[in-house]
């Protein structure tokens, strides 16, 4: 999507049309849903974030001064969106530890999102995966267990392939702290995940 | 260029934002020291494979479900901003009314007529039978008294 048709969309949803609306809904689902699940590797709660997300760009739209690229604005908002639910699901997490049964329903089957990774609480047997797929399924494993921080430095750099001025304008910290925390985060990523690669 | 330079600059290494002395200066370094080569290789792997990751699907009722919460939400709000009169029934509003002009009118004019009623008041005790006739009895012997007197 160019400039000038993301203009163009903006105006008509400011203006009240439900088509722009849903013509940006299917143009970013697929990037803000990956975003939000790799965030918290889980798929319910990414499905409900990312439709949260989503309701925040509608209800919103009037707000939004076009000084940036829609994009970012949306990836500004889905990015605190996901810290603020981190911080919910931890702090609940803390004061009610689910079962294991109960985290094991919470995935989904391998098969529903075609070449989506195997979330945390729910791994295959290794007998059944391609050793990419395994690996994947080792770093997706190594990054929930990041810092919420570092994890979201990593999937909008290494996973949604961002350039640092983007990042720069979605996380609001100065290209020199996001080149150094970026640099941690990887590290300590590839020490968690060394002796398996 | 010692270890830990190396170390801190395998990351721009790897994005390729390495001035073209200090890129020489790390793989030179890299060429000769083992460790921080197997280093640099875990890394790159590691990225490798993230950047490797495949776009997700968003599910496939995704973009209806955002619309059914947009839409209860507009009928929430349309719900606490509608007038009374929307909610509730004109059938009901009107039955409400008449009932209360009812109550109205008792409290405004039935009630002061039976508060007035003498038997109602509480300074203004009704005579017994007995002090009544005992007192009429005692009028007409004044008034005969008085008669004979004349």
């Amino acid at each position: 999507m160019d400039l000038e048709e993301e203009k163009i969309l903006v105006h008509r949803l400011k203006n009240g049309d439900d088509k722009a609306f849903s013509v940006l809904v299917r143009h970013y689902q697929n990037k803000i849903y990956t975003l939000v699940f790799r965030m918290l590797a889980d798929a319910e709660e990414a499905e409900d974030l990312a439709q949260d997300i989503f309701i925040t760009l509608y209800t919103s739209i009037d707000t939004f001064r076009e000084e940036s690229r829609l994009s970012t604005w949306l990836y500004r908002i889905a990015v605190n969106l996901c810290r603020n639910r981190i911080k919910y699901l931890s702090r609940r997490r803390k004061s009610r530890a689910p079962s294991l049964e109960e985290r094991g329903d919470r995935g989904i089957p391998q098969d529903a999102f075609p070449g989506s990774p195997v979330l945390v609480s729910r791994l295959p047997r290794p007998d059944r995966l391609a050793e990419g797929h395994q690996m994947e399924t080792i770093i997706q494993q190594a990054l929930a267990a990041l810092d919420p921080e570092q994890r979201e430095l990593i999937v909008l750099r290494d996973i949604q392939g961002m350039s640092y001025s983007e990042m720069e304008r979605i996380v609001g910290l100065p290209l020199g702290t996001i080149k150094s925390k970026l640099h941690r985060a990887r590290m300590s990523l590839k020490d968690k995940v060394s002796k398996d690669l | 260029m010692d270890h830990g330079r190396v170390k801190e600059l395998l990351s721009d290494y790897i994005d390729g934002d390495l001035g073209e002395k200090e890129r020489q200066d790390v793989e030179e370094h890299l060429e000769r020291c083992k460790e921080c080569c197997e280093e640099f290789e875990q890394l790159k792997k590691t990225v490798n494979v993230l950047s490797g990751f495949q776009e997700l699907k968003a599910p496939k009722d995704f973009e209806s479900k955002i619309n059914d919460r947009l839409k209860k939400r507009v009928r929430r709000r349309d719900r606490d901003t509608t007038p009374l009169s929307h909610k509730v029934p004109f059938e009901t509003i009107c039955l409400i009314m008449l009932v209360m002009l009812i109550a109205f009118y008792i409290m405004l004019y039935l009630l002061p007529q039976m508060t007035s009623d003498e038997g109602f008041k509480q300074d203004k005790v009704p005579e017994k039978k007995e002090e009544r006739d005992k007192k009429e009895e005692e009028e007409r012997h004044e008034r005969r008294v008085y008669r004979y007197s004349k």
